[in-house]
């Protein structure tokens, strides 16, 4: 029995170790010159700019500057005073932004399932709904997002119909309001939500399915307990791709929404920078953005994540 | 030695046609794990030898440090006379049939078997590669990709894409393992076949001791990183030399006893009160406290006591009996001893039923004496 | 009953939400027929001379040609060097393993709006004119995170014992990657080229920080979208989509008629 359990721990060793085998026989310098040019590339125009935005969040104007005129300083009350004058239009661009991922869940989860499952047998078909899915990138998404005003706007024929059944007052409206800005963003973050979950969907063994049948699950039970716990990966990479960029726009905000309660931090920071020429408040809101939302990543993370992601 | 002399000879004129095979204290360590250690052996040209040993064994890292896809971490290797041990795979003269195949799935059947001849600049690569196919049966599916082909079709492609190099040394890596039985029986042949004609040196790695046993000139029971015993898989059946070979390859029944005393070159031992006489020369160790070990088909079961001078006899109640068709399995309580398997051919008679007493006798000559110190379950979950 | 409803409430919903997807595509490709004048907004009648005449409305297509230009060469960087630094990631082992997984992933959890204002202050910083060379860096940035992402998994996923049995028939390292590893990584590679060209294609945001004057198609339409975007910009985003779709589609076509002969073959 012993020399059996010995036995089994072996192998196991043996299996990883001989992975890391593999790592170690390419030893040499080839990995660090296959590394090195993009790693450099990412040091140079992504860490790099984040530290100098980080210390343009601290300047200071000197007294009698020029517009657009700061001086390196550690003006920590940048941050206060953006804070101070931003956070509900922070809030609202989070929650904003949660609604718009929870709905583009909704939506794109029967997507994904569709594509990657129902229609596994009926591969042009596949083909061309997963075509789908990506095109609309190149028809551009400011069009797009200008189209949805056009169809929702007050002459448009939604407007109307609704106005008509009474399910819309008469001087109501449908575009500027923060309905029409969390339908733009869940629009528009839609194929970022379904293609991860396609992706992990695709995988995903049918005889499973029939084997929860098999044992007594309902169609409802067989999903909630073995389809959704399978393309959790899935499901959680397509939600973080779709809530982050959701919560930075600033697009669907300003041309679906109002600009009284439908402001998002965005549209703050752009108009910090080109507008106001504010450059350190831009940037202390820039960084409060990205901290806040790699904390909510994090704690997401922690809370339902996997290490598949990476 | 014979061998030796044929070898000078291929080695004189040139030829290919297989090589000796040398490892000498090859140890292969992963961080805290040894999978081999201390390997010495030697494979002479032209012979089927057979590694088997459960999964973990080492015999799957031995190959690979044949094929030069992992480095040992002491010892060498030499292939021919010629040490290869720091020698990359690319540049050896040894093929794999790797388990599971490995065909390059982008490339059509054709393609993948051609793929070592061009990467040596053959300039009949094609020609060649078609040869080989047709040697396999499989000319007709050159265009196919893998995937489109069976199990034993895509194992058929891997043999041809390795022995169309014509190595010196050829591996086979558990080769038949994801075959259904038939198809495996039928490769097993067919391998055998081909290894006579092309005369390679074939080293298969396997878990299945059947396997090893037909197929192989020399087998190898491989057992946590060790070489546990060599030799001819009959010679290897019959007398094993440690606990493990006898419960590994095929079954044994193993008791413990002292050695009591010696005549003409008989042990005499006291297992549980009853004397059993064994060839000295066939057991490990000749004093103290040993194991006596016989294998099932050689005990005769039958309800009365066989009195036929110098057989070693023991008597227990049936607890057991399951009928398989051309044999009747048994499962003897000996008392003080346990359990003990064996079976009867079903010519009609009926030795004994459930719960009855019957009478098990053998020729001394038959029984292996082991080490006192081993202990009688070794292999017996890993075969 | 319960069955059949099980059976239709997922094509139904995932066919649902392919309309909705769908609908202001179908919007804008009707407006491009629209004899719309100044502003395409309200329909005016039937014309084909939008058509007829793409780059009509002024800067439209120097706009869209820049908009090319930029996203095929973002994407070649991208792919490359994205390419290579997951092979390393997968295949070797060295220091600082941390600190590069974390350097990938940052980028993807980096706001637009934030990656184009941090990109802004670098530029300015040292000194850079904002213009093509700008906004190429920049999505080559944003693209080789997802270039990264898709390639490792591929990597993660390929059969070790591909490239040993190459290396056991005799390929030294260099022909065994390009024979074995590369072609069997290459699906993995173009679907991420595609999506790198498609998002730099359709960025706006990081480029509206580090573009300068350089026009891109999608600032076209957004500076267009205050006085009223030309019927010609609907065109091109119909002509785009339509290209896309056609490609693709037919690419798939031939595969599937190809994976359905050998089918017949057998």
């Amino acid at each position: 029995m012993s020399s059996r359990v010995l036995g089994r721990r072996g192998k196991k060793l043996d299996l990883r170790s001989a992975e890391e085998l593999r790592a170690e026989r390419r030893k040499g310098r080839t990995g660090q010159y296959l590394v090195l040019p993009g790693m450099i590339g990412l040091a140079l125009f992504f860490a790099l700019p984040v530290l100098v935005l980080l210390a343009m969040s601290l300047y200071t104007k000197p007294p009698g500057a020029e517009i657009g005129e700061f001086v390196p300083a550690l003006q920590f009350s940048n941050y206060a005073v953006m804070l101070e004058a931003y956070w509900p239009v922070l809030l609202r661009s989070f929650w904003f932004a949660l609604i718009a991922t929870v709905l583009a869940l909704l939506i794109g989860y029967p997507m994904a399932y569709l594509v990657a499952v129902r229609l596994r047998q009926h591969g042009l078909l596949k083909g061309i709904l997963l075509v789908l899915l990506i095109a609309p990138f190149f028809s551009s998404f400011i069009l797009r997002t200008q189209a949805w005003k056009q169809i929702l706007s007050d002459e448009g024929f939604i407007a109307q119909t609704l106005k008509a059944v009474s399910l819309l007052p008469a001087d109501g409206h449908l575009t500027a309001t923060p309905i029409a800005v969390v339908a733009g963003l869940t629009y528009n973050f839609l194929p970022f939500m379904v293609l991860p979950i396609y992706a992990n969907l695709d995988r995903l063994d049918t005889r499973l399915l029939e084997a929860s049948g098999d044992l007594y699950a309902n169609p409802v039970t067989t999903f909630t307990k073995v389809t959704l716990p399978l393309s959790a990966s899935g499901v959680f990479a397509g939600t973080l791709l779709t809530f982050i960029p959701a919560a930075g726009d600033y697009i669907n905000a300003s041309l679906l929404g109002n600009n009284r309660n439908t402001t998002m931090i965005g549209q703050v920071i752009d108009s910090r920078f080109f507008r106001v020429i504010d450059y350190p408040g831009a940037a202390a809101l820039s960084f409060v953005l990205m901290v806040s939302i790699l904390i909510l990543v994090i704690i997401y993370i922690r809370r339902f994540g996997t290490r598949e992601l990476m | 030695m014979d061998t030796e002399t044929q070898t000078t000879r291929r080695r004189a004129r040139g030829s290919s046609e297989g090589a000796d095979l040398e490892l000498t204290g090859i140890c292969k360590r992963f961080a805290e794990f040894i999978a081999v250690d201390q390997l010495d052996l030697v494979v002479p040209s032209g012979k089927f030898f057979a590694l088997l040993g459960p999964s973990g064994c080492g015999k799957s890292t031995t190959l690979r440090m044949i094929a030069g896809l992992e480095a040992p971490s002491e010892g060498s290797i030499s292939i021919g006379g010629q040490d290869v041990t720091e020698l990359p795979s690319h540049k050896r003269p040894v093929n794999t049939v790797f388990q599971s195949y490995a065909l390059f799935p982008h490339m059509s059947v054709l393609e993948n078997v051609a793929f070592g001849l061009k990467r040596k600049k053959d300039r009949e690569a094609m020609p060649k590669a078609k040869a080989a196919l047709e040697m396999v049966e499989l000319g007709h599916l050159a265009t196919r990709k893998p995937a489109q082909l069976s199990g034993g079709q895509q194992q058929r492609v891997a043999l041809a894409r390795a022995l169309v190099n014509r190595p010196q040394v050829l591996l086979l890596d558990e080769p038949l393992g994801a075959l259904d039985m038939k198809l495996r029986r039928q490769m097993q042949l067919e391998l055998k076949t081909i290894q006579t004609e092309v005369g390679l040196t074939f080293i298969h790695v396997t878990h299945d001791q059947e396997e090893a046993m037909t197929m192989a000139d020399v087998v190898a029971v491989m057992n946590e990183g060790r070489i546990e015993q060599l030799g001819p898989p009959r010679e290897l059946y019959e007398l094993p030399r440690t606990a493990f070979v006898a419960n590994f390859l095929g079954k044994s029944n193993l008791m413990r006893g002292t050695v009591s005393g010696q005549e003409d070159q008989l042990l005499s031992v006291d297992v549980a009160g009853n004397r059993i006489l064994l060839p000295a020369a066939r057991a490990v160790a000749t004093e103290g406290e040993i194991m006596v070990g016989i294998r099932p088909e050689k005990l005769q079961i039958s309800a009365t006591e066989d009195t036929t001078a110098g057989m070693n006899r023991l008597d227990g109640i049936v607890k057991d009996a399951s009928f398989t068709g051309t044999t009747t399995e048994y499962l003897i309580e000996v008392e003080g001893i346990g359990l003990i398997g064996t079976f009867a051919q079903n010519r009609g008679q009926q030795p004994g039923e459930m719960g009855q007493r019957v009478f098990l006798s053998w020729d001394p000559v038959h029984t292996f004496g082991l080490r006192g110190s081993e202990s009688e379950l070794a292999g017996v979950e890993e075969a | 009953m319960k069955q059949k409803l099980g059976r239709w409430i997922i094509p139904v919903l995932g066919g649902l939400a392919f309309v909705y997807l769908l609908v202001p595509i179908a919007y804008i490709f009707v407006y491009s027929f629209n004899d719309a004048g100044r502003t395409n907004l309200e329909w005016r009648g039937f014309t084909w001379s939008n058509w007829q005449n793409p780059c009509g409305a002024p800067a439209v297509c120097e706009s869209l040609v820049n908009s090319l230009q930029i996203g095929l060469l973002a994407t070649v960087i991208a792919t490359a060097l994205g390419t290579c630094v997951a092979l390393g990631l997968v295949r070797y082992k060295f220091r600082f393993r941390n600190a590069t997984d974390i350097l990938i992933i940052l980028p993807l959890a980096t706001p637009e709006v934030v990656l184009g204002a941090a990109l802004l202050a670098q530029f300015l910083n040292l000194g850079w004119e904002l213009g093509f060379t700008t906004i190429v860096i920049s999505h080559v940035v944003f693209c080789m995170a997802f270039v990264i992402v898709t390639v490792r998994a591929r990597v993660s996923a390929l059969d070790p014992r591909l490239e040993e049995a190459a290396a056991d028939l005799y390929a030294n390292p260099r022909t065994t990657f390009w024979k074995v590893t590369f072609p069997l990584l290459l699906p993995g590679i173009i679907a991420a080229a595609m999506l790198s060209f498609a998002m730099s294609f359709d960025d706006f945001i990081i480029t509206n920080f580090n573009s300068g004057n350089v026009q891109t198609f999608p600032k076209f339409i957004y500076v267009a979208a205050t006085r009223g975007i030309p019927a010609q910009a609907n065109v091109i985003g119909s002509a785009m989509f339509l290209l896309a779709l056609l490609v693709v589609i037919i690419a798939q076509i031939m595969s599937y008629r190809k994976r359905k002969a050998l089918e017949k073959a057998q």
